[in-house]
């Protein structure tokens, strides 16, 4: 029974981020032509120990995952760094008015931006918005950045820019910037994306499908092509030359 | 003159776009700080007391988290904080236009401090570095009026919100590690005050749009906070 208002919003907006969540894994990983590496990649000759059966550990009798999950931080260019900033400040315009449909209906225009512009207020909006929404879509921006390479205080930095980008130039379409979220969406969202680090590659290493699934749900960034932390362990098994190799993929 | 600010603000952000080198190290470098914060509010108004409280204010246990970034020299560390915390009204007077309302219900805080750090040379057990910190801050207190108790009429949709200005002063202690990687903890202890500069009565009947519905210069409220923030720094 949905009766009350906000209720039905909270719904109506989270209905939104699974939709857009949906969207990204098609492109980014569901779809095996989108994705830049499954195991049916494998060349024959290991396709038995690597295939899509799950392995069980003969001594602890845990599953094995097939690909380890982690961070590789690099350093990046100034011009890789404003590339990357002007696709995601990209993006923020095509789903503003997407996520705020009222764009749609008339709501904001250039009169209002002329006004808006450089203006920086305190925002009335609830703690919903302002400790959940923002943090969380600054969460997500900082784990984007994270499966790019930057290391977690560049990381911060570039959701910091890009966050403030937003604020200050897009969504003054229809509202003044906001101290809360100027400060909110990066600082908090850091915080709660370093939780969420953390957990989703406990949970994407535990080798266990559902938590894979849980993982890459919490931190879709490491479906995207460009994350650069999955690596795959190929052990080598010639008397001559005992060993394990570690294939990691990078694109650019 | 917004023109002239948001332009410094974009020069500063570009120039930020070149990346800090990877530095693991505590000291000459960049940190987060996430914690808790535990909260004794004395809040006043001009209108206490009232017909039903003989007192000269509401006073208010409050729960919340705080966060920071900042850079930290060898002693000395920049940073803007920030806390949010929740809390309990009972029975507070406020004026609305003309009539006086006195209710019960909850409030929240917003405040952003930028504060200077000091690291005294002194430590408890050689494992807790004291340090002392200040600074000015702006707060936003927002009350949500559940119920009146003297007959008025106040929706519950509606928010009362000052904007206030203030300043912070705190002491507390770090533990002594050589990186920032294996998160330091924090205890502190801090005193702000707070007063009114500007009184909002806002409309939040649709969550997803809230609407002003009221503004005007007040300096009717001003609040006393001790607050007891621990937390780690993330990194």
């Amino acid at each position: 029974m949905l009766k009350r208002p906000e209720t039905k919003a909270i719904y109506h907006t989270m209905n939104k981020f699974v939709l857009l969540h949906i969207v990204f894994a098609y492109f980014f990983g569901l779809n095996p032509n989108l994705s830049w590496a499954n195991s049916l990649n494998l060349k024959e000759g290991i396709k038995d120990t690597f295939g899509d059966e799950v392995k069980a550990d003969p001594t602890t009798h845990k599953r094995q995952s097939l690909y380890q999950y982690g961070y590789q931080d690099r350093d990046h260019s100034f011009a890789e760094n404003a590339k990357t900033i002007g696709i995601v400040y990209g993006m923020t315009w095509f789903f503003y008015p997407i996520v705020q449909p009222k764009v749609f209906r008339g709501a904001g225009g250039v009169k209002q931006y002329e006004k808006n512009f450089g203006k920086l207020v305190f925002d009335q909006d609830e703690p919903f918005w302002n400790d959940f929404v923002h943090p969380l879509s600054g969460s997500q921006l900082y784990l984007l950045y994270r499966a790019d390479g930057y290391d977690r205080m560049n990381a911060f930095e570039m959701t910091f820019i890009s966050s403030a980008l937003f604020e200050m130039t897009v969504e003054i379409f229809t509202e003044p910037g906001s101290l809360q979220d100027l400060y909110q969406t990066p600082v908090l969202g850091t915080v709660l994306g370093f939780g969420i680090e953390n957990l989703s590659m406990y949970l994407l290493n535990s080798g266990n499908p559902i938590g894979k699934i849980l993982g890459h749900a919490m931190n879709p960034a490491t479906l995207f092509p460009f994350y650069e932390g999955r690596t795959l362990i190929i052990p080598k098994i010639e008397d001559a030359d005992k060993g394990a190799m570690i294939r990691w993929d990078v694109s650019f | 003159m917004n023109t002239i600010k948001t332009l410094i603000f974009f020069i500063l952000t570009f120039l930020s776009l070149e990346s800090f080198a990877v530095n693991t190290r505590f000291e000459d470098n960049f940190n987060i700080k996430a914690g808790l914060n535990l909260n004794r509010v004395y809040l006043n108004t001009t209108l206490i007391p009232n017909e039903n409280k003989n007192e000269d204010h509401s006073e208010s246990t409050a729960v919340g988290f705080s966060t920071s970034v900042g850079y930290k020299w060898t002693n000395w560390e920049f940073m803007f904080g920030s806390d949010v915390f929740f809390g309990n009204l009972k029975d507070l007077s406020f004026k609305i236009n003309s009539n006086e309302v006195i209710g019960t219900g909850h409030y929240r805080v917003f405040s952003l401090s930028p504060i200077l750090r000091y690291y005294t040379p002194y430590s408890i057990s050689n494992r807790w570095n004291v340090f002392v910190s200040a600074g000015p801050s702006l707060s936003l207190h927002t009350f949500v009026i559940s119920s009146t108790s003297n007959g008025s009429t106040f929706s519950n949709k509606k928010r009362i919100s000052y904007e206030n200005r203030g300043g912070t002063i705190n002491i507390g202690v770090e533990e002594i590690v050589p990186y920032k990687e294996t998160h330091p903890t924090f205890f502190e202890i801090g005193y702000s005050y707070m007063r009114s500069r500007q009184l909002s009565i806002v409309d939040a009947s649709d969550f997803k749009d809230v609407k002003t519905l009221e503004q005007g210069i007040s300096n009717d409220f001003y609040a006393h906070y001790l607050i007891l923030r621990f937390g780690i720094t993330l990194f």
